[in-house]
């Protein structure tokens, strides 16, 4: 379905029901496959006994931020998928493992790096951007993910 | 993609097309009405102002759809299901901002900031916006008119696509999203505007050390230093 049928004209009422359908088309086609697939993932982590595992390991790393080591999985899942791994952190946050002011700025951490081979074919490639930049621009992301993540752990620990 | 270092003649004259669009007030109403309603700072206001506030508008259900102790892809479709409501208000809200011009009316405010702050050509502002607070298509889109009207030279788009790249709609993504994880930052004493200041440093951040990098590193491009 192209969504373009639904970009605001300026009638108040039309953009507003419009809006509401381009939302309710982007909840279901593109939110629900997302967040079904990050339940499926935590399922199969907790199956498996990885997460735990994972747990261990990245919990020196994650710990560098404040955050408890199976964040990291998080963190990997937003790779792939951003809102996938925004779905996983209630989860976390039953589990006690991550709290609101942590939320804060671990979600920009998860934006940082968030959806890079995604973004590659449905940002740069069609602007045409010269190819050797694709590199320095995930890697940008890469540097700027422990930065924000100092960045907002000490903001958010002195502010809030 | 060939460097301009000077426009020609009609590309000036469709780049003060482009830069002559007149802002009604209606634009600016819409603005200060969007940065209002989805910064989280009514949230907790009776009344009137309490009405200018995206989760006050959301509400609540009245009852926990997604039951006790559920898990796997069922668990995931009925707690997606709850975030249903979220995505189509907020978009309904945005179309109609952008309706009024509000877009437009930020990229018009921003103009003076991008040569300096980003080293951005002024009009990259409303591919900016739209694909940080929209839809990442959306400004992919008004991005392409860009580099096909030759209007941004080959440094300013690699600096501009560090921009879009990082974060890439993280503020639209983050407002429909926000049904999962506000509660939480509600509850820590935490405006949903905070963090939309750490994306704003995380892309201002990404976009000047591309400009660095580009400045420093890059020596196959030639052309005027953004």
């Amino acid at each position: 379905m192209d969504t373009k049928q639904w970009a605001p004209k300026g009638n108040i009422l039309d953009d507003f029901l419009n809006g509401g359908r381009k939302g309710f088309y982007n909840a279901l086609f593109n939110q629900t496959p997302a967040f079904v697939m990050a339940f499926i993932l935590i399922k199969v982590l907790n199956m498996s006994g990885l997460m735990a595992i994972l747990g261990n390991v990245l919990s020196p790393i994650m710990g560098l931020f404040g955050l408890a080591g199976e964040t990291g999985i998080v963190l990997i899942t937003s790779w792939l998928s951003t809102p996938g791994a925004i779905a996983m952190m209630p989860a976390l946050v039953e589990q006690g493992l991550l709290t609101g002011s942590q939320i804060a700025y671990f979600i920009p951490m998860c934006y940082a790096i968030g959806q890079q081979l995604q973004w590659l074919g449905r940002i740069l490639a069609p602007i045409r951007c010269p190819s050797r930049y694709y590199a320095p621009i995930m890697i940008i992301g890469w540097i700027l993910l422990p930065l924000i993540g100092w960045l907002g752990f000490a903001l958010t620990s002195l502010l809030f | 993609m060939s460097i301009q270092r000077e426009f020609t003649e009609e590309q000036l004259k469709k780049i003060k097309e482009l830069e002559g669009q007149k802002i009604r007030w209606p634009g600016y109403v819409a603005l200060v009405f969007a940065v209002v309603f989805f910064s989280g700072l009514m949230t907790n206001f009776e009344g009137i102002l309490g009405i200018f506030d995206y989760s006050n508008i959301l509400g609540t259900f009245g009852l926990n759809l997604r039951g006790e102790a559920g898990n796997g892809a069922r668990d995931g479709f009925l707690y997606v299901m709850t975030i249903w409501p979220n995505v189509t208000v907020a978009l309904a809200f945005m179309n109609v901002i952008e309706g009024q011009g509000g877009l437009l009316a930020a990229q018009k405010l921003m103009n003076p900031f991008l040569r300096p702050v980003l080293g951005v050509p002024g009009w990259t502002g409303l591919a900016l916006i739209t694909g940080w607070m929209c839809s990442t298509d959306g400004g992919t889109a008004l991005t392409t008119d860009l580099v096909d009207n030759e209007l941004i030279n080959q440094k300013e788009l690699g600096i501009f696509a560090a921009w879009s790249f990082v974060a890439s709609g993280s503020i639209g993504s983050a407002i429909s999203l926000a049904g999962v994880y506000q509660p939480y930052l509600t509850a820590a004493g935490i405006p949903l505007i905070y963090m939309f200041l750490l994306l704003g440093i995380l892309k201002v951040s990404a976009a000047n050390l591309m400009r660095l990098y580009i400045n420093i590193l890059d020596k196959k491009s030639k052309g005027a230093a953004a």
